[in-house]
């Protein structure tokens, strides 16, 4: 066990630091729900869900995305001090 | 109602999470492979994600159905299990009591009683901290099978068994630190995959203004109805919430449960494990958006019968209040939603029971099996010994899962044992810390007496055995009043015997209590540190916030 952190979460040595596995499900999910949500607006049939004409899906998978980018970047400027 | 029909996109999803944290498991291994790396995750990490890991550790799906479902039985006082009922707690262990815990380098909070009490001490607490992990963790399996049969039709052992095996391989591999990370995935799983169901339930009730506005008085407050067990949805006075949540279960959980500390300890230095649990308390603090925010809409629809929402029936007839949130789920989200939701579900269950798992195999290994079995055992065997307890722990759990089926009366004693077992410990644990005269066999007899108040106390109010006016102020306590009061009660017993044995014994010596007791521990130098680095200063944040909810929803 000799790679220590830096402070920020970040193990410098060896070791992906947990963000990363964050920044990947939330990645991952978000543009499966975003793909999902792109795929209804087209076909113009709405979920039969309450609320689903807002479609969800789309709106909710981008927010996901951009959580995912959020958290990527402040993982690699952390990581780079 | 019909279940929940998952759609192909819905299981991709699950699958998905599935592979995403045992491919964690097998990844960590590698860093696991020593008796602190094991166990205390390397002693490696910062105080954010130590916070989330603490704050996760507790946020099982238990929690969410349960206080979702509370909401709307309760209405805003659910939130005082989130507020007053943790924050002071959190804010108390990071600023005056994680400098024992985390300087003494011990391995548990039972390591703590044993350099600082005695061994027969330590073991007492061992052995019901085992004991009560294990069940916990076996109602905690029961309890995901349960939901998952109701509202997904899935078969009772295949759940079970599926959850029990992948818990298993991913600790027994990465210890403590695989259920850091699985933890920390999970926090933000439940937060992208549950947030969405207050929102929009929010939108289709016309927001949380309108949805407070309809809510009964009873209902509405946090403490201007608390003056009398009859004027409020929970039947409890402002008293019982102080004395019984807000100090001593509370603080009996928060400070001295091992399932959550373990987390502190397994910070990097001191100042990060000082703020652990201050950091986790912002997040505690927000988390009654979920949770009371998709209760309150889940009472706004049953309050309106166009709205069609209805819950669940329970075994006895009475509404499931379980059930709301779920039912919300399918309420509101198309398919890929629903397998996220489902998802976030899971991560809550799965990390719940390896949160149980992980306190339980270091208990076990440090506290008992070296302590008791092999006492010059090795590093490596220690491990060893670490990951077959995980494998060991995790059968234990489905056993217990199996028995809580055949008797779902298990759950009720379940729920009582955290006030076997924390509420005196935590006189144990002050006196220990902020006492110097307070003696090994003070201690002892002292946590054996509150144990045995809290039990006598739970069978005799569950019975009938004696008028329960004089133990909570009330002819007709709800079952919360009398947890909260039998809590009560045990501490005190526990805090006075400990101080009246300890008068009439010996204590230790000052040299013998260095770096265990107020006053006898030099503080350590962190270097200098701008303030609004320190613990204080954020705890002083967290102290106003916490204030300006209550005053809010007075």
């Amino acid at each position: 066990m000799s790679n220590n952190v830096d402070g920020s979460g970040h193990p410098p040595a060896k070791m992906i630091s947990i963000w990363f596995f964050v920044s990947l499900v939330l990645g991952v999910y978000g543009l499966i729900v975003t793909a999902l949500g792109v795929q209804t607006a087209m076909s113009g049939e709405m979920p039969k869900v309450v609320l689903g004409e807002t479609n969800p899906c789309l709106w909710w998978g981008l927010v996901m995305v951009s959580a995912s980018v959020v958290l990527f970047i402040l993982d690699r400027v952390a990581g780079r001090r | 109602m019909t279940t929940i029909v998952l759609t192909h996109i819905d299981w991709v999803v699950i699958a998905l999470y599935f592979a995403f944290i045992l491919g964690i498991g097998f990844y960590l291994k590698r860093f696991a492979d020593t008796g602190e790396g094991f166990f205390l995750a390397g002693r490696r990490n910062s105080a954010w994600v130590a916070g989330l890991a603490f704050l996760s550790a507790n946020l099982g799906a238990l929690e969410l159905l349960g206080w979702t479902g509370g909401t709307v039985k309760y209405g805003m006082f659910a939130a005082h299990f989130y507020w007053i009922g943790a924050i002071p707690a959190m804010l108390f262990l990071g600023l005056f009591m994680m400098p024992f815990y985390y300087s003494s380098r011990i391995h548990s909070v039972p390591g703590y009683l044993k350099v600082r009490f005695d061994e027969r001490t330590r073991l007492l607490n061992a052995f019901s901290f085992a004991v009560m992990t294990v069940l916990m963790s076996g109602v905690n399996l029961y309890a995901m099978a349960l939901v998952l049969k109701t509202f997904l039709g899935w078969d009772w052992d295949v759940c079970m068994w599926v959850s029990a095996v992948t818990v298993a391989c991913y600790v027994t591999l990465g210890g403590l630190l695989s259920a850091i990370f699985t933890e920390i995935v999970q926090f933000f799983l439940i937060w992208f995959g549950l947030f969405l169901v207050a929102i929009l339930g929010f939108m289709e009730t016309g927001g949380p203004g309108e949805v407070l506005a309809r809510l009964p008085q009873a209902m509405s407050h946090l403490w201007s109805t608390s003056g009398a067990p009859e004027s409020n949805a929970m039947e409890v006075t402002a008293s019982g919430i102080i004395l019984g949540l807000g100090f001593v279960l509370s603080f009996g959980y928060w400070t001295t449960d091992f399932l959550v500390v373990q987390r502190a300890f397994s910070s990097k230095d001191l100042r990060s494990a000082r703020l652990t649990p201050i950091l986790a308390s912002f997040f505690k603090m927000v988390l009654p958006i979920i949770v009371i925010g998709a209760g309150l809409v889940a009472y706004r629809l049953l309050g309106d019968p166009a709205s069609g929402f209805a819950l669940l029936k329970n075994s006895q007839g009475g509404p499931d209040y379980n059930s709301a949130l779920p039912l919300l789920i399918q309420r509101y989200y198309p398919a890929g939603l629903i397998g996220l939701g489902v998802t976030a579900l899971l991560a809550g269950f799965m990390a719940g029971q390896a949160g149980n798992v992980t306190a339980f195999n270091t208990v076990w290994t440090y506290d008992i099996y070296r302590s008791i079995i092999k006492k010059d055992a090795s590093d490596a065997h220690l491990v060893w010994v670490g990951r077959v307890t995980t494998i060991v722990g995790i059968l234990l759990s489905v056993v217990t899962a199996y028995i809580t089926m055949q008797f779902e009366t298990i759950m009720d004693y379940v729920q009582a044992i955290f006030s076997w077992v924390n509420a005196p410990l935590f006189a144990t644990m002050l006196l220990g810390m902020f006492w110097k005269r307070c003696t090994s066999p003070g201690a002892f007899w002292g946590l054996l007496a509150g144990m045995l108040t809290s039990f006598v106390l739970f069978l005799g109010l569950k019975y009938g055995w004696f008028d329960p006016y004089p133990i909570t102020f009330s002819h007709a306590p709800s079952d919360m009043a009398k947890n909260l009061w039998q809590a009560w009660w045990a501490w005190v017993v526990c805090f006075g015997v400990t101080v009246g044995v300890s008068l009439a014994t010996v204590p230790k010596s000052d040299e013998e209590l260095k770096g265990l007791v107020s006053g006898l521990t030099p503080r350590e130098d962190a270097g200098h540190v701008p303030f609004y680095s320190t613990p204080a200063f954020w705890a002083a944040v967290a102290l106003v916030l916490l204030v300006a909810v209550n005053v809010y929803f007075w």
